[in-house]
């Protein structure tokens, strides 16, 4: 073995030691690793009416997805073999040139989905869940391609660049760019997000100060984001790092349907997310994603240049469709055990198991959230843990109120 | 003082009227990257048209270096204005270099200026400024008009192309008076060559 290729092979070895002790490192969980889920009967606990029209409804958004993403990787398998034409039309240099040539691209992916997104909506309105009209739904996508070009472009510019200027090698410390770049994003998004007011309800904000303290949460803001205007789904999340941190309920949740008790459930669900770290955790998980991402995206674009080359940008647009696809199950089960986390810590903070169940069926109830999904729709779009297994884990908390873990 | 002949600053145009339409589709979106560039190079280049002001009344004249950083900022302008209204066909470039877009301002080194235009030169710009949003309007109108029909042929009516580049010419003249790269007022006719009018 050379020198050369001994060298390689240990910052290989180097490299994947690292990212498995970091795997390691942001799996850890305060849900005790001994926790058995019992078994919930969904007919009994959510009714078999709301099951029945759970499964139906889902089913047509499962349909609409397939048919969505088979469309685009269509289109951007086109694309990438015939985009690099466009590099004519062009006279910014090679990165811009790279830039409109992924903006093109990821337009043409709007496009194609706009019709799948359409019955969504459709779907949604028919059901209820959402009152937003067909022209602002199609007014807003545009103009949010607007954000997503310039982000595009920006990490065009980054990682083309690198490629340019390091070669083969650029995925390292692209990757690392990117995860920056996500960290910062994560940090201004607070501070980006309109209409986010105080929420004016005593009884909530004097349960939100006890669950903060609680939890050891530092200066954390509760704020409320007025939706109801556009859908009657109920949802809240935590989001911001370091002093943007926040907690923001919908309006939707406070409109009646969810009492005292289970609002409080959510306040400590999200509160578990800020002292839990998942946000930080989450770009430390980004980061390990982006890393092999960004490596096989450098061997994929290697037969059209590298990723220095804007003939290369309409396969890399292909090729990042298929890792996000194929990262999917990860990403989710990564989302599934922060989400449970959260929700042990809501309930050893509200110590409230009966609440707990209550926020879960009315979630079911509002969102026509199916409470035991097919296992492979949980793979794909599973964020949060089945309704079903919440609902279970506040039995099981409940069969062990007095452990102290 | 400037020689009274063509305008210092023209626009030149090339004959090219092909829209590609999935350039056509997304060409106000497309250009986001490049507004988001130009706002930030409107700092450095605020900070240049002051002292180039400052060094103009002192010397009456602007130095070199400051005329030619505001002329890459204004045939930058020019350029990416070009994209977006489909005057132009191709995606521009960043740096605002001359002769690196098919629609390109040529725009005369800095010659000797009356001292007393260049300190009132914000007030003697805004009638000027004033007929330049009027042809802002005409050129949004023109583009507007012209995506549709680009959208459709795959090209873009010569009429609307030279309509809107009459427009962005003269915004571009307006720009180059109001940041003291020429003493020459902006030439409102429509024609797309200036006149050239002798000093005799």
């Amino acid at each position: 073995m050379t020198s050369a290729r001994a060298r390689g092979v240990a910052i290989a070895g180097a490299l994947v030691a690292a990212w498995v002790a970091t795997v390691w490192l942001l799996s850890g969980t305060s849900v005790p690793s001994d926790l058995a889920l019992p078994k919930v009967d969904v007919h009994a606990v959510f009714g078999a009416d709301l099951v029945a029209r759970a499964e139906r409804y889902r089913r047509f958004l499962y349909v609409d997805w397939v048919l969505a993403e088979a469309a685009l990787l269509v289109t951007l398998g086109v694309y990438a073999r015939r985009g690099a034409r466009l590099a004519l039309e062009s006279v910014a240099g090679p990165i811009g040139t790279g830039m409109l040539l992924g903006m093109v691209g990821l337009g043409l992916a709007w496009v194609v989905r706009l019709p799948f997104s359409m019955a969504a909506l459709w779907w949604e309105r028919r059901h209820g869940l959402s009152s937003r009209g067909y022209v602002d739904v199609l007014v807003d996508g545009w103009l949010g391609l607007a954000g997503t070009f310039v982000a595009l472009s920006l990490a065009l510019l980054v990682l083309m660049a690198l490629a340019r200027r390091l070669g083969s090698w650029w995925w390292l410390p692209g990757s690392l760019v990117l995860a920056a770049v996500a960290a910062a994003l994560v940090l201004a998004q607070p501070y980006l997000t309109p209409g986010l007011e105080p929420v004016g309800r005593p009884r909530v904000e004097r349960a939100y100060e006890r669950f903060r303290s609680a939890q050891g949460v530092g200066d954390v803001p509760l704020r409320v984001q007025r939706v109801s205007g556009d859908t009657s789904l109920a949802n809240a999340y935590a989001f911001g790092l370091g002093p943007s941190r926040r907690v923001v309920l919908w309006d939707t949740l406070l409109d009646g349907r969810f009492t005292g008790r289970e609002v409080d459930v959510v306040l400590a669900h999200e509160l578990g997310h800020h002292s839990s770290g998942h946000l930080p955790k989450s770009i430390g998980w980004f980061a390990l994603f982006a890393l092999p991402g960004a490596f096989v995206l450098m061997l994929a674009t290697r037969s059209r240049g590298g990723m220095g080359e804007p003939a290369a940008i309409p396969l890399a647009l292909l090729v990042v469709a298929v890792l996000q696809l194929a990262a999917a199950p990860a990403q989710n089960l990564v989302s599934r055990r922060m989400e449970a986390e959260a929700d042990w810590k809501a309930l050893r903070t509200t110590r409230d198991p009966v609440a707990a169940r209550g926020l879960f069926r009315e979630l079911a109830a509002t969102s026509l959230g199916d409470p035991s999904p097919p296992r492979w729709s949980q793979l794909l779009f599973g964020t949060h843990p089945t309704l079903a297994d919440r609902v279970a884990m506040a039995d099981a908390w409940e069969a062990r109120r007095d452990d102290p873990r | 003082m400037e020689g009274r002949t063509a305008h210092p600053i023209v626009l030149r145009l090339d004959g090219d009227l092909g829209r590609p339409r999935l350039v056509v589709a997304f060409r106000p979106l497309l250009v986001v990257p490049h507004l988001c560039w130009l706002g930030l190079w409107t700092v450095p280049a605020a900070v240049a048209v002051v002292a180039a002001w400052a060094a103009a009344l002192a010397t009456g004249r602007v130095p070199g270096p400051l005329h030619r950083f505001l002329a890459s900022f204004v045939r930058e302008t020019a350029h990416v204005s070009a994209f977006l209204h489909l005057v132009g066909r191709p995606y521009p470039g960043f740096l605002g270099r001359e002769g690196s877009y098919p629609v390109d301002l040529t725009i005369a080194r800095p010659t000797g200026q009356l001292r007393l235009g260049v300190l009132a030169r914000i007030l003697l710009a805004l009638p000027a400024l004033l007929l330049a949003a009027t042809f802002a309007i005409v050129a949004l109108v023109a583009a507007v008009l012209g995506w549709f029909a680009a959208l459709a042929t795959a090209r873009m009516p010569g009429g609307l192309r030279d309509l809107g580049a009459a427009a962005l010419r003269y915004e571009a003249q307006t720009a180059g008076y109001l940041l003291l790269l020429t003493a020459r007022y902006p030439d409102a006719s429509p024609r797309l060559e200036p006149p050239i009018r002798d000093d005799g």
